[in-house]
């Protein structure tokens, strides 16, 4: 992509570098004038962004589909203005009734979705016998089938870590801690990268890089 | 054949989790005391709030950046948000502001009557303020919010608790700098190594649901952990029996699982 050179275009690069600069300034300054009017910048646009998101998504799926004929579309709606009466002290109640649907079909679309691969492809897994037959196959599959195990124990909510469940849950949150480790590895390497893209931004708007 | 192959156990596991969900919560209703195991995060809300009051600083709270309750992550907020109000109550009783910033935007209404509800059962209604809540549209927006109110406002406690994405390492790390006391908690399990490394206390996972059960108290909440016990006390055995059969080549578990 070669460097713009319309007045808008131009504009946007150097909004957009100047303002990764002033949200970094946070690094070395703490909160400062720069970061602030920065911070508000992106409050304000952020708002701006799902307002009109909301009202197009609106329109798209239950307006325009209503106005064709489909009257089911009233459902939605009517579920939406709902949340609306929290701001009449009189009709809050009402609002009660959009959240309860919201949480209730949140909860069918995600149980629904568990089961299988969350606990028993898991479970199946777990206890599977590996392919190969190597020495260390099977001392991967002893480890991660205590591992297992032991990290379950950790999550049994109802007793105490007492008695039998002291020492396979204290083992469990070694397993735990392990994985979260392996975890923080990866997640600083991908940081890592998300940096590297930003410095490559700002390099390019500079000129240094070819956008 | 009306019952799909490859789904069958999973019929069973949902039925057998409503019944035992149904059980366990008729049970705790007739009087049977289950209690839920000691948790330490939950244990530390006090001495945050009295670290608050003793230092006359206000303490934070983030539920998160879920976009709506009606994704998967609303679960987590829905139980940040029980915690909050048990929280709300003991900031109400201590006299700490609190200031909550939250991107859940169908949420706000469940959010404020719960704030509000503690501060009406402490007797303290003219003590809340809806300026307590600050909503924030997206993510980033609320990560830099979040940080700049960190810096201008100096919360002596910070809880983390909810549906936390990638800001989970920049918002607890900006806590740190601060030295306020932390509080952490998610389901999110990438983002759970750097609550455990960057604040004092972290609800690992499930234990998210289980605090929010614990504080809650009511039946309809622990019921479905004492029942979700007894799943993991059979999982436990069924894999254990594997793990144990496995070397002798008898795999009739895994292919039970499959049905």
């Amino acid at each position: 992509m070669a460097y713009p050179t319309e007045l808008w275009a131009l504009t946007g690069l150097w909004v957009g570098a100047i303002l990764t600069v002033a949200i970094y300034s946070y690094m070395l300054y703490k909160e400062n004038p720069l970061y602030r009017l920065a911070e508000h910048v992106y409050i304000g646009i952020a708002f701006a962004i799902v307002a009109v998101v909301a009202v197009q998504n609106t329109n798209r799926i239950a307006v325009t589909p209503l106005l064709n004929g489909e009257i089911v579309f009233i459902i939605p709606l009517l579920l939406g203005l709902g949340m609306y009466t929290v701001f009449i002290e009189k009709y809050r109640w009402v609002s009660r009734y959009s959240i309860a649907t919201l949480v209730g079909v949140m909860l069918a679309v995600v149980t629904s979705g568990i089961l299988i691969p969350n606990i028993i492809n898991q479970v199946a897994s777990t206890i599977t016998p590996p392919m190969g037959s190597t020495m260390m196959d099977w001392v991967n599959f002893f480890y991660i089938g205590f591992g297992t195990i032991c990290s379950v124990s950790y999550f049994l909510f109802t007793r105490e870590h007492t008695g039998i469940l002291a020492p396979t849950a204290r083992l469990g949150r070694l397993v735990l801690m392990v994985g979260l480790g392996v975890m923080f590895g990866n997640t600083v390497l991908f940081r890592m990268a998300m940096l590297a893209g930003r410095i490559e931004y700002l390099l390019q708007v500079v000129g240094i890089l070819p956008l | 054949m009306i019952l799909k192959e490859g789904r069958i156990v999973a019929l069973i596991l949902l039925l057998g989790s409503f019944v035992l969900f149904y059980l366990y919560s008729q049970m705790i209703e007739q009087g049977k005391k289950i209690t839920i195991r000691t948790l330490a995060p939950l244990e530390a809300i006090p001495e945050a709030v009295g670290r608050c009051a003793e230092m006359g600083k206000p303490m934070f709270y983030c539920t998160g950046i879920t976009g709506s309750l009606s994704n998967a992550a609303g679960a987590y907020t829905l139980a940040s948000i029980t915690i909050l109000g048990s929280l709300s109550r003991e900031l109400a009783k201590a006299g700490v502001r609190l200031k909550l910033f939250t991107s859940t935007i169908d949420a706000m209404p469940l959010i404020q009557e719960t704030i509000k509800n503690a501060y009406e059962l402490e007797g303290k209604p003219e003590d809340y303020s809806e300026d307590f809540i600050e909503l924030i549209a997206n993510q980033s927006s609320l990560v830099s919010r979040y940080l700049g109110s960190l810096q201008r406002e100096n919360p002596a406690a910070a809880c983390l608790i909810g549906s936390l994405a990638y800001e989970s390492v920049v918002l607890a790390e900006a806590g740190n700098t601060i030295g306020a006391m932390q509080i952490s908690g998610t389901i999110n399990y990438y983002q759970i190594p750097f609550l455990v490394a960057s604040t004092d206390y972290c609800l690992i996972s499930e234990e998210l649901y289980a605090a929010a059960a614990a504080v809650s108290g009511e039946a309809g909440s622990i019921g479905p952990i004492a029942a979700e016990d007894v799943i993991k006390l059979i999982t436990l055995g069924i894999m254990t029996l594997g793990v144990v059969l496995a070397p002798m080549g008898i795999t009739f578990l895994v292919n039970l699982l499959g049905m």
